[in-house]
């Protein structure tokens, strides 16, 4: 199985959630910021990069588990890479994406703004950093659904989390 | 053989028309109706909720797989999901050939298609769409000529140290 964390830039709240799937993060402890700033990706990814799906490595259950941006195109882009991935020689079944946007609070917003469009990371860093330890049970949360779903196994159908206002045309 | 890819803004006019054009369902050497764009499978027939699905048009004389694909305003994003999704899956990335249709679009579709397929006014747009695209029609049958050169090219550098051997 082939598990893609997703959020708006695949740099802060996705590597996150994949570093506690892949147990690099104690789920039920805050890290600290050195530990964040350590981690693959984190407030690393610029904005050109967003879109492609990174690997941050595999779980004990021998699934991969990757990171990607996917901006304000959430919908589309999950509709894109399963059906891509087929068309590849992958197969669309054996892929969960899970999104993680919805636990990214309003200092991680302006944080990573600042940091990664703005290119300000002594200012941005701190507040995504922040941003992210006040987010971090509720990532962590998510990481648990997961596995209780991939226990479960009824991965492919995991409930929308959001509703996401819709524009004209996507 | 290769999957080619021909992708615009929401896969119902340009990428349609230029996959149409490749594969032999529209003629080249003159004007198409209006009957026989709009007779095209997925032309101004692509709902908003299907932008960012690839849809299969079918192979070509060559047996390259041509596909339509709607990217909205996330081209950059589709691209770079292809791009690892071809790595990810071990697929050669020089056999998988992104080509932008939208690029040589006129405000005439634009305008069409926007009344058509974002504002639902399809008796109002379809006709103004058909329209744009027969007022831009042979910069499509270049462009899907130029694509057809660089594929057969590639395939004979490729076959022809064989036949050396």
């Amino acid at each position: 199985m082939m598990i893609v964390y997703h959020c708006y830039g695949g740099t802060h709240s996705s590597p996150v959630a994949a570093a506690i799937h892949l147990g690099f993060l104690d789920p039920h402890r805050l890290p600290q910021p050195r530990q964040l700033v350590e981690l693959p990706f984190y407030d690393r990814i610029s904005p050109s990069g967003y879109g492609a799906l990174r690997y941050m490595g595999q779980d004990a259950a021998k699934n991969q588990i990757y990171v990607m941006g996917v901006g304000y195109h959430r919908d589309l882009m999950r509709r894109l890479v399963p059906k891509v991935a087929g068309i590849l020689g992958g197969n669309p079944d054996h892929l969960l994406l899970v999104d993680v946007y919805p636990h990214v609070n309003w200092y991680m917003k302006v944080g990573g703004f600042i940091s990664r469009r703005l290119g300000l990371v002594a200012i941005g860093r701190p507040l995504v950093i922040l941003g992210t330890r006040r987010a971090y049970p509720k990532l962590a949360e998510a990481v648990k659904e997961v596995w209780r779903n991939l226990a479960r196994n009824t991965v492919s159908r995991l409930p929308e989390k959001v509703q996401v206002k819709r524009g004209l045309m996507d | 053989m290769k999957k080619i890819i021909y992708h615009c803004y929401g896969s119902s006019h340009s990428s349609v028309t230029a996959a149409a054009i490749h594969l032999g369902m529209l003629p080249r050497n003159r004007l198409p109706t209006s009957g026989e764009l709009l007779s095209i499978p997925h032309f101004d027939r692509t709902t908003s909720r299907e932008v960012g699905t690839p849809f299969f048009m079918g192979t070509d004389h060559w047996g390259n797989e041509v596909y339509i694909l709607g990217r909205g305003r996330a081209k950059k994003f589709m691209k770079n999901a292809v791009k690892s999704l071809c790595r990810i899956h071990g697929f050669p990335e020089e056999d998988l050939l992104l080509v932008d249709a939208l690029s040589i679009l006129n405000t005439t579709t634009v305008v069409g298609g926007t009344l058509s397929r974002g504002l639902g006014l399809v008796s109002l747009g379809r006709p103004i769409a058909a329209l744009g695209i027969r007022l831009s029609y042979f910069n499509f049958v270049r462009l899907v000529e130029k694509i057809e050169r660089s594929v057969r090219k590639e395939k004979e550098e490729i076959d022809s140290p064989k036949e050396n051997k």
